[in-house]
């Protein structure tokens, strides 16, 4: 056990730190997609956990740590392919054939192709075995109809990892596949979903008699839950350490409000502040711990399981004590009102929180289920 | 960075476990308590296993203190090692081989301790209270006043003048004692200069294995209402199987993980400064480290409370019983919620550091 970065972690850390320290405010004002991606993958920073083979750096899984938490505390721009980088490209590496592998995987690292997921349906939510989009077979592959909710990027992306029932009749877990779909394909509509807070972060995507190649199949035909279940077990692996620190970072400019309103003597608020400080630093910590299990077992242990579910929990609480420390001017919105509105924004868009990648009463029932072994509730 | 136990560690804290299951089975434990007395075989026992070795690690003895709490393991080994063997270390001492305690705080009900020097030696008057394991202690530390500020005492036990008045307790597996001195011979270990730094220090490294024991506590607490929540059937289905109870086990699983997270971190930062002050004279994490102590107390504390409460909860009616174990528990975190210094206390700290001055622009 050391709570310290090695000196190679360490030197890793500064590098990086100073890198972005001189390249984030540059890409604030680059809105274009991928753009950030390429200037990561010119400076070596995609692929860090792949493989050498497949282009990647081949270092351990603390570096993605170091990498993720220094990437949301710098405020990195918002990443266009981190579902490439950090779910389709290791599932492709896994489950791919040398053919697939060769054709996405550069690609992916260099930001040529960004991938949206296509796994949510208007009817398969928490419940995602209810997956009704179908592929039918035809002479030189499939044809996809159906239609996919909550994909991040969609209407950025070159390419989407879909979940498709392939097998007629079939239901549930079995029958499924999934499909590699490049998105300028005839039949490909995305459409952008507003949100609560007036943005527009997710898209849902329309599929009508889309043509898939054969060759564009991701593992084996009907075996496409397990394929999936892969793909949403790497977002878990440093998404923890992401989220922690950009907490981190909603912590501070709650401090920084907190004194610009003169209330840092208020002991209300100091008692708050300081119980948030230990939200936050018990998420930091038990994110260092997922990142040794997953550094010396190969997937994340079941304090992983806990990290989205507190860090949604302590968002909301966040969000909701800074808006109330603005008192009456809480109402007020816009770039004019008291941090351009940010407090307002973040208290919308934190009810979010405990609903996106898997929602708080799914994650609850996984710790019951598979960490306390109780029987299951459904 | 690599927070995982070797496995050293592991297997220490496994022996640990094994060894304290053996001794303290659920029903024995009830049984002491219920006699309010605690195991006197356990000392030499607890000895020859090496649990109060000087070269025993910070996170180690965290790992005990766990394990300690899990069993509720009725031995005088925490306020041997976590308060009193301190003392010793600061004086410059070997620790001595019997059950120690220390005590500094007040009466509550008024009256504190002064000690003067006389010719053959000093001598100590007055009361000290809230005493752990006073009664099986070979020697009792004492912070004592004197004409320049607060020094620390060894007092054998029995001595001369001095009186052990055992008090009746909330958690009758950890007595509180109060100790009235007439004019009772007492040794000097640390000086009115270096005291009372040895006597935070001791009290800091005594809490930080509490914050470790309180994570024991909660993980018992959640293992009993998991078990009861697979086997209890009403409705025709095992309890755990309804979301209210699946979910609320779920989140004290959480206040768990964290308090786990902490406290281990807490025991290694501590135990890092200690031995970056035996190398260089002077701890360079200090603040850190007392940081980290705040943070693991607060969130072991409410760990420990909530795993007991959800659990008996989750017990219902038998939870609810004298002769169902789990109340012990529950006794033993609502003494660690309160002893020593208050959460509010502990928040307060934190707050010091983080407001004291506006962050820049991100």
């Amino acid at each position: 056990m050391d709570l310290r970065d090695s000196p190679e972690e360490a030197a890793f850390r500064a590098e990086l730190r100073a890198w972005l320290a001189e390249q984030v405010p540059r890409h604030r004002e680059d809105a274009s997609p991928g753009a950030w991606t390429k200037a990561l993958h010119a400076a070596g920073y995609t692929g860090l956990t792949w493989p050498a083979a497949y282009g990647g750096r081949g270092l351990a899984p603390t570096y993605q740590g170091i990498y993720a938490e220094e990437s949301a505390l710098a405020e990195a721009p918002d990443h266009v392919n981190v579902i490439g980088l950090g779910m389709v490209g290791p599932t492709i590496v896994s489950h791919g054939t040398p053919e697939q592998q060769q054709r996405f995987l550069e690609p992916i690292l260099s930001g040529e192709y960004v991938f949206c997921q296509g796994f949510s349906e208007p009817d398969a939510g928490s419940d995602l075995a209810a997956v009704r989009t179908r592929a039918v077979a035809t002479a030189d592959g499939w044809l996809v109809s159906g239609e996919k909710v909550w994909s991040s990027y969609a209407h950025q992306a070159d390419w989407c990892l879909l979940l498709a029932r392939t097998q007629p009749g079939s239901t549930r877990h079995a029958g499924l596949t999934c499909l590699l779909v490049d998105m300028r394909s005839p039949g490909v509509q995305v459409l952008p979903l507003r949100q609560t807070t007036g943005d527009s972060d997710f898209n849902q995507i329309v599929l009508t008699d889309v043509p898939v190649p054969r060759d564009c199949v991701l593992g084996p035909v009907g075996e496409g839950w397990r394929i999936a279940m892969t793909t949403l077990a790497h977002e878990r692996g440093t998404f923890g350490i992401t989220l922690t620190a950009r907490l981190a970072v909603e912590f501070d400019r709650l401090l920084r409000t907190v004194h610009d309103l003169g209330l840092a003597d208020d002991p209300g608020v100091r008692a708050e502040v300081a119980d948030l400080h230990v939200q936050l630093q018990g998420l930091r910590w038990t994110g260092q711990r997922t990142m040794a299990a997953l550094a010396s077992t190969g997937k994340p242990g079941p304090e992983s399981s806990i990290l989205k579910l507190h860090w949604s929990v302590t968002n909301q609480r966040l969000a909701a004590f800074a808006l109330r420390l603005l008192g009456p001017a809480a109402v007020l919105d816009g770039p004019g009102s008291r941090a351009a509105g940010h407090w307002q924004h973040l208290r919308l868009r934190s009810r979010a929180n405990s609903i996106e990648g898997g929602t708080s009463e799914i994650l609850r029932g996984i710790i019951a289920e598979r960490v306390l072994g109780l029987p299951r509730t459904r | 960075m690599d927070f995982a136990l070797t496995d050293e560690q592991r297997d220490l804290q496994a022996a640990a476990a094994r060894l304290l299951a053996d001794r303290y089975p659920a029903d024995r434990v009830a049984g002491m308590a219920d006699a309010a007395a605690g195991d006197p075989d356990a000392w030499p026992l607890l000895r020859r296993q090496g649990w109060c070795d000087p070269d025993l690690g910070m996170v180690e003895m965290g790992l005990l203190a766990q394990e300690g709490g899990y069993a509720l393991a009725a031995t005088p080994w925490w306020s041997t090692v976590g308060l009193a063997h301190p003392v010793h270390r600061a004086a410059g001492l070997a620790v001595p081989p019997g059950p120690l305690t220390l005590a500094w705080q007040d009466d509550p009900a008024g009256g504190g301790c002064r000690a003067v020097r006389h010719r053959d030696g000093w001598r100590l008057t007055g009361v000290r209270a809230l005493v752990t394991d006073a009664t099986a202690a070979a020697a009792l530390l004492v912070a004592a006043d004197t004409d320049a500020g607060v020094a620390l005492f060894a007092v054998p036990s029995p001595a001369d003048g001095l009186t052990v008045e055992p008090q009746p307790t909330l958690d009758r597996l950890r007595g509180a004692a109060r100790l009235r001195f007439a004019d009772t011979p007492g040794e000097l270990l640390v000086a009115p200069d270096a005291a009372g730094r040895a006597l935070a220090d001791a009290r800091r490294h005594g809490s930080t294995l509490l914050a470790c024991e309180a994570v024991g506590v909660a993980r018992r607490a959640l293992d009993l209402a998991c078990r009861h929540a697979g086997d209890r059937v009403q409705f025709g289905r095992p309890i755990g199987a309804y979301q209210a109870v699946a979910h609320r086990l779920a989140d004290s699983y959480v206040a768990l993980e964290l308090a786990t997270s902490l406290a281990l971190r807490a025991c290694w930062l501590l135990g890092a400064a200690g031995n970056a002050a035996d190398t260089t004279g002077s701890a360079a994490n200090g603040p850190e480290v007392e940081r980290a102590y705040a943070e693991a107390v607060v969130t072991g504390r409410r760990a420990a409370v909530r795993a007991c409460e959800d659990a008996l909860q989750v017990t219902g009616g038998l939870g609810a019983t004298w002769e169902y174990p789990l109340h012990w528990w529950y006794r033993r975190a609502l003494w660690l919620d309160c002893f020593d210094t208050p959460t509010t206390t502990h928040l307060a700290t934190l707050a010091d550091h983080l407001l004291a001055a506006r962050p820049g622009p991100s």
